[in-house]
């Protein structure tokens, strides 16, 4: 666990466990980069 | 470092404006890091010459002075009475402003006279800490002079950052050798005009030196029948811009001498030495001595002393001693020019809790080469600005170190700075630096100068040819790439297939590789990798498929009101083998309706 909170701090989010929740509501807030 | 801009240019006449050559220096490696002006806040200060002194009607304690400045008169109300008509004397007329005062000048009234101003001692100037006197204008001025041009109090001062590789830097000399490095404009020496008396300086004193090391030489010069007085006023001025106090003339042109050359010497009154001989020798343990500060040391055995055959004279290369220290009522000089090793002078320096712009230079090493001409310098100047009669020779004990030699492959050089370099190109560039150097082959040697003790070994050389062509030729180039790049095959599929599922239309997910016991047996796998320590009891396996964690989420979001769900997961399952096997494995899942999705 090393980049996820490098998005932590780049993105502005308050718990580290939303990165893992599979929640559409937070997942629909990123484009991808593909 | 301060280094003022008119001294430098004395001895290295550069026509470049402060800005630009304080820009060149830095890039060459003596970096400025300020450029000063002293006298900022003095203008309007004008030369003006005495035409009459008067009592003052109403003060026994002040005088009246009628002054002209050329284009008019001025009566100024004063508290001293050292100027007589004829004079030249600075005068700060209304609107003139001076470095000790706040305000500027304003007409006022003292004591029932109109004062237009005032005159200036050396204090309200800036100058010196005097005040116990009208300054008197050297006669080479003229009256309405501006008295800022005229003492040169325009010129812009340097502040030199000296790195401890770089003692030469703490020399007005130093820093011209290198504006001469960076421009080729040919260095000049301080001009000492010396004359010497027939009397011999042998027959007037002598010099022992018992411990070799920590002086290898030490050298003197005597001057006979000094008058006590205050130095030149632009050359006090300098002392100022450069940071010393001015004290007396003969106190002055030792110090003055020292910041030219980089060489600390010290004066001694002749007539109260002990056996009219210098002893260089260690203390004994426990030894007392009187600094020049007032303050009464107890000296160890570590420290070396200059005595006389009575006692202490001085801590060698710190600071003097009060005994002979030089006074209103000195008449014959010795003049010190000695090499402390540099090491005992910074232990003694610490012990002591006592430094100076002295020890400051000892403790990092200073040129056994320039002891003869700084002392003459020093010497010169002594008897110019404080009369004096020079005896003749210099007494010398003691042995300068030979010269080291170091030498340079002038190819390394250029393989090193990855540009060019020529043998013409290094050989130019270290005799800008003042090096002399011999060649051969394809090597260049080099004769190191005592004043630069960071010359060891080839790199400090090629340092030197860097730092003389200049630092913006070593170009950048970007590192070459040895392979091509690309993506190796598993990563290009796994990316083809996760931007398929998007395209698809469902969100990428990365979810915890853990499971519970009870998923485990909702799926039929028997075994899974068991985590000894797990976050949370109720996932204490490592996951062996992806489905019941995109199950679990996707109820979590039905249960968060989200009608719709459609996820997939590229991750890493693991089974237990020897010792666990792990694959990677996409999955996906969609619950709910949308549009979209076209009939189940």
């Amino acid at each position: 666990m090393g980049i996820e909170r490098v998005a932590i701090l780049r993105y502005g989010i308050p718990d580290i466990r939303m990165l893992f929740e599979g929640d559409v509501r937070f997942l629909e807030q990123f484009q991808g980069a593909s | 470092m301060r280094v003022v801009l008119s001294w430098l240019r004395e001895l290295c006449p550069v026509r470049a404006t402060p800005e630009e050559l304080a820009e060149l220096l830095t890039a060459r490696g003596a970096k400025v890091e300020a450029i000063l002006r002293p006298w900022e806040s003095l203008s309007g200060v004008l030369v003006a010459r005495v035409v009459e002194v008067s009592d003052h009607p109403n003060s026994d304690k002040l005088c009246l002075a009628r002054v002209t400045f050329g284009s008019g008169e001025r009566v100024l109300v004063v508290g001293v009475r050292n100027m007589a008509p004829g004079d030249l004397v600075p005068l700060a007329g209304p609107g003139a402003s001076v470095p000790a005062l706040a305000q500027p000048l304003a007409a006022r009234e003292i004591r029932g006279v109109v004062s237009e101003g005032m005159l200036c001692s050396p204090y309200e100037l800036g100058i010196a800490q005097d005040h116990s006197g009208i300054l008197l204008l050297p006669e080479d001025t003229e009256p309405g002079d501006d008295v800022k041009e005229a003492l040169g109090l325009d010129e812009a001062v340097f502040d030199i950052e000296v790195t401890p590789n770089r003692p030469d830097l703490m020399s007005v000399v130093g820093v011209a050798r290198e504006a001469s490095a960076a421009t080729g404009v040919p260095l000049e020496s301080p001009q000492s005009d010396l004359r010497e008396e027939a009397e011999t300086a042998a027959s007037a004193a002598g010099i022992e030196i018992r411990d070799r090391e920590r002086c290898p030489r030490y050298l003197a010069r005597v001057i006979r029948g000094v008058s006590h007085g205050p130095s030149p006023v632009r050359k006090r001025a300098r002392l100022t811009a450069a940071g010393m106090r001015p004290i007396s003339a003969i106190v002055d042109a030792t110090n003055y001498a020292m910041l030219e050359f980089g060489h600390p010497m010290h004066a001694f009154d002749l007539d109260l030495l002990e056996g009219a001989a210098i002893v260089v020798r260690r203390a004994e343990e426990g030894e007392e001595l009187t600094t020049l500060d007032g303050v009464g040391r107890k000296l160890s055995g570590d420290d070396l002393l200059i005595a006389d055959s009575a006692s202490g004279l001085a801590v060698a290369g710190v600071m003097g001693g009060t005994r002979a220290e030089v006074s209103d009522e000195t008449r014959d000089v010795l003049l010190e020019s000695a090499y402390f090793q540099p090491g005992g002078v910074l232990r003694t320096s610490r012990r002591l809790g006592l430094s100076s712009e002295a020890s400051m230079r000892f403790e990092r090493g200073t040129d056994p080469e320039a002891l003869a001409p700084a002392a003459d310098r020093a010497c010169a100047l002594l008897s110019e600005w404080a009369g004096g009669r020079i005896l003749a020779g210099r007494l010398d004990e003691g042995e300068t170190p030979v010269r080291r030699r170091v030498s340079m492959r002038v190819p390394r050089a250029a393989a090193l700075l990855g540009h060019p370099v020529s043998q013409a190109d290094a050989v130019g560039s270290l005799e800008k630096l003042g090096f002399e150097v011999d060649t051969d082959d394809d090597q260049v040697t080099v004769e190191v100068p005592g004043f630069r003790v960071d010359i060891e070994r080839e790199v400090d050389l090629i340092e030197e040819v860097a730092r003389v062509q200049g630092y913006e030729l070593i170009g950048s180039t970007m590192p070459p790439v040895r392979q091509a790049g690309g993506l190796p095959g598993s990563y290009a599929f796994v990316g083809r297939v996760r931007r398929s599922l998007v395209r698809a239309g469902l969100r990428e997910v990365r979810l915890i590789p853990f499971t519970s016991e009870r998923d485990l047996a909702m799926f039929g796998d028997g075994s899974a990798v068991r985590v000894a320590n797990p976050l949370d009891a109720e996932q204490a396996f490592l996951r062996t498929r992806l489905a019941p964690g995109l199950v679990a989420a996707v109820g979590r979001n039905l249960a968060r009101n989200s009608r719709s769900v459609a996820l997939f997961e590229v991750g890493t399952v693991f089974r237990l083998s020897d010792p666990l096997h792990e694959g990677r494995k996409v999955g996906a899942v969609m619950a709910g309706s949308s549009p979209s999705w076209g009939n189940p």
